[in-house]
């Protein structure tokens, strides 16, 4: 094969991957479009003939926390103020360092309880559980640290008393109202297992008391990019696959489940790096195996806010631990790859992650390579090269000023107008130079997983106290 | 001058790129521009809502008060579906004497004039507004259309048809809604619930239990769920029948949470046996509200069940009873030879304050 078969064949190669992500993501934006209508134009019917309000299926809140003692007062205080007629908060102390345990034990006069604990899915030791006379809905475990949120969630689910669970982390602002949107699906067909809800940046928003009070951007960059890659992933890149049952993701910030089929696929991987996503491949898993129907879906409404990372350094440690848990996930549930019995998720959705999400790094650092490779030796065809170029910016910003549309169109969370002026202005300079370094951090994670590196856990320094008193940068 | 669109020199694969290129940014900006749009129309929307909230509020606020002459302004064109959804939202947070003045002035101000329009409509969220109107003003000049929804393949028109039936006239929608009630699964267990309690117990007595009877194990038990909106007689016997006769472990279950106490449980000891263990779960929550002192031999014997739903639910039921006092439960506790049945034994005592 002479070098200009191999320049010839990689332009090709190339081409194929362009066009097929381009297609995908566009396919993903018409589904969503037309979902989120469907979804709107009941919503708040739903909402007014709730009224009958004792079916509603009571909620276990499973909240881990480790190290949490600057926020988890105020952040188990928001979640006992939820509206919604019957749930519990569990949270699970995962052997803290600080005095996350004893700050909880005088803030609620917490007593130690001689609870009959069974551990239906592995977890770590637990030291004991504490109840509060005060508020009967709140209990805390307090277990040894397991190293992971898995573990940690685990030991919660094992004390959970309700059928449906929702997992959330000790730093997540909800709704409060996210309950009763996340619970609909389960009313609404009862073969729901899994409900995921959209999950925004709360960088820049003003939050009181563990509650968000107003909703702002954040003044940093790296921040701001997050806010409109978010958009993006959750209301149409979550909201393409629901519809066609092969939604792969429920953010770990916040994940309700049907706690038996939670606990019959085993309850979260400890040894997983995304343990979210591995969970959710592994309910399709159980669930095509036993041949029962199911449905793993998404609601669109914001019920979920959570701290991006604004340092270098962070966000390059989540990007890279994202791509390794990612690759790891998959090949945990590998049997579902072009399963026979799969349907969208064996024949669709995984693939699309195989080649696009798990894979499309290094093609896009090749591509990368090949263009500079090809410009230094002068093969460059500067008037193509560039028309190229131009689509690859172009589509890039159509998919998220769709997006942008999206939000407008349903929620219009942003107030101000210059906000939403500023996230146009974003989604199109996030193309030179953002965009290329998450492919770079996802190529890292890629190597990281292909080698088989170990995972170590870092420490993600918070930009915003979003569970304290004061307004989050 | 569209030179652009065709650069010199350019052919083949590139050309394609170029065109796609050029399409999508100006979908890009047509994009923008709608999303301005849709900017700009919600500002003038919520100013405009704001201002027709402030005034329709105090008019239905006045009227539930019961005050007299109550006149409503003229409700222009644009101002449809805000009055609609206002209106609504009043007549669903009050009834009685409020509840017909709020129909007296929807009369004056011609909603339902409105709202038969609304149901016209294409669009869904308009049929649904004319729907649930018309239930609120217990207005039947579009019952034939209601009635028709019922069999709406959309979910939330068909369950809103029902509950305005059930609003309008609920001697009559019995018959329409009870023959659907196990055609339509897919009405959610709230909407479904609402719509029973406003046909009223005594109408849906005998249907659903013709319902009942002519149905097979899964909808039985799905059905059983609702039973709770009969009266307590009825059910009684309703349960009563299926613990004796049925074999479904769903419709046992579903029996068994009926169970109040007034009547004998038949079969009590197979139930407290059975295999399937939300059947023994739902038997130690009935023993519990049967609270007969010969069942603590049964209570206790759960209490060492391998599940642990059924402990629980066991040990829970022991606690309730009231003739075992604190002493009684410590000896009882004390003397479980299953570790599992005392920890349980415990941690119920404990809940109740007893430990």
């Amino acid at each position: 094969m002479t070098l200009q078969d191999v320049v010839i064949t990689g332009q090709w190669v190339f081409f194929a991957y362009f066009v097929g992500i381009n297609l995908g993501y566009l396919t993903q934006n018409v589904i969503a479009i037309s979902g989120m209508r469907r979804y709107l134009q009941t919503a708040d019917y739903n909402e007014a003939e709730g009224a009958f309000a004792s079916l509603d299926l009571p909620i276990s809140i499973v909240m881990p926390a480790y190290n949490e003692s600057a926020s988890i007062i105020t952040a188990c205080k928001a979640m006992l103020q939820l509206e919604y007629p019957e749930f519990e908060v569990v949270v699970v102390n995962d052997g803290s360092k600080d005095n996350t345990l004893d700050l909880l034990i005088d803030a609620f006069d917490l007593q130690r309880f001689p609870e009959a604990y069974r551990a239906r899915v592995p977890c770590k030791p637990v030291n004991g559980v504490y109840e509060s006379p005060r508020v009967p809905n709140l209990r805390v475990v307090d277990k040894v640290n397991g190293g992971s949120k898995a573990d940690a969630s685990n030991a919660g689910i094992n004390v959970c008393r309700y059928p449906i669970v929702c997992v959330v982390d000790a730093d997540s602002v909800l709704q409060p109202d996210s309950l009763r949107r996340v619970i609909r699906p389960f009313l609404e067909d009862r073969n729901t297992v899994a409900v995921g809800g959209t999950v925004r940046i709360a960088n820049g928003c003003t939050i009181r008391h563990g509650f968000l009070e107003k909703v702002g951007l954040p003044t940093n960059l790296l921040a701001l990019f997050q806010v409109v890659e978010y958009l993006r992933a959750f209301l149409f890149g979550r909201l393409g696959w629901s519809p066609i049952n092969g939604l792969l993701i429920i953010s770990g910030a916040f994940g309700v489940f049907h706690k038996e089929t939670l606990i019959e696929a085993g309850g979260y991987n400890p040894d997983a790096v995304g343990e979210d996503m591995e969970l959710v491949l592994r309910l399709h898993r159980l669930m095509k195996s036993k041949r029962r129907p199911y449905r793993i879906t998404f609601v669109p409404d914001p019920v979920c806010w959570t701290d991006a990372p604004t340092k270098y350094g962070d966000l390059k440690g989540q990007r890279v631990r994202w791509q390794h848990g990612l690759g790891q996930a998959l090949m945990l549930n590998r049997s579902l790859i072009f399963n026979p019995r799969g349907g969208a998720v064996s024949w669709l959705a995984i693939p699309f992650y195989l080649v696009f999400e798990l894979f499309g790094p290094i093609i896009e650092i090749a591509g990368f390579l090949f263009l500079v490779i090809c410009a230094w030796n002068g093969w460059l065809a500067w008037p193509e090269a560039s028309i190229f170029l131009a689509l690859a910016i172009g589509l890039g910003v159509l998919l998220s000023t769709s997006a942008i549309m999206l939000e407008e169109l349903s929620f219009h969370m942003y107030p101000r107008t210059r906000d939403l002026l500023l996230l146009y202005f974003i989604a199109i300079i996030e193309n030179f130079g953002f965009r290329q370094l998450t492919a770079l951090w996802r190529f890292q994670g890629l190597v990281r997983w292909l080698s088989g590196r170990k995972h170590t856990w870092q420490t993600i320094t918070r930009s915003a106290d979003i569970a304290g008193e004061e307004p989050g940068n | 001058m569209l030179d652009f669109l065709s650069p010199a020199g350019i052919e083949g694969l590139a050309l394609t790129a170029w065109h796609t290129t050029l399409v999508a940014g100006l979908t890009t900006v047509v994009l923008f521009i709608y999303t301005l749009g849709l900017r700009a129309a919600t500002v003038i929307e919520r100013r405009r809502s704001s201002d027709i909230e402030a005034r329709w509020r105090d008019v239905l606020s006045r009227a539930a008060m019961g005050e007299p002459n109550v006149v409503p302004p003229r409700i222009r064109r644009y101002e449809r579906t805000l009055v609609l959804e206002l209106w609504n939202a009043f007549r669903n947070l009050v009834e009685g004497p409020a509840a017909e003045s709020l129909i007296q002035l929807a009369e004056f101000a011609g909603i339902e004039r409105i709202a038969t329009r609304k149901l016209d409509r294409h669009r869904l969220t308009s049929k649904l507004l004319g729907a649930q109107t018309l239930g609120f003003l217990h207005s039947n000049a579009r019952w034939g259309d209601l009635v028709k929804l019922l069999d709406d393949e959309n979910t939330a028109l068909s369950a809103t048809a029902a509950a305005a039936l059930a609003r309008i006239d609920p001697d009559n929608a019995i018959k329409p809604v009870m023959s659907r009630l196990t055609q339509r699964r897919d009405w959610p267990r709230n909407n479904l619930s609402k719509t029973l309690a406003l046909l009223g117990s005594e109408r849906i007595r005998e249907p659903f239990a013709h319902v009942l009877s002519d149905s097979d194990d899964d909808t039985q038990a799905w059905l059983l769920d609702f039973a709770p909106l009969l009266a307590p007689d009825v059910y009684d016997d309703i349960a009563t029948e299926r613990l004796r006769e049925s074999t479904d472990p769903r419709v046992l279950a579903g029996a068994l949470k009926l169970v109040t106490g007034r009547l004998d449980v038949p079969r009590l000891p197979w139930l407290v046996a059975h295999d399937v263990p939300f059947v023994r779960i739902q038997a130690a929550g009935a023993l519990g509200r049967i609270g007969a002192p010969e069942h603590v031999p049964l209570l206790t014997r759960l209490l060492a069940d391998e599940e642990w739903w059924v402990r629980y639910r066991a040990a829970q039921a022991l606690v309730t009873l009231p003739f075992l006092g604190p002493n009684a439960l410590r000896r009882l506790r004390d003397t479980q030879e299953d570790p599992y049945a005392g920890d349980m034994l415990a941690h119920a005592m404990a809940e109740a304050d007893l430990a």
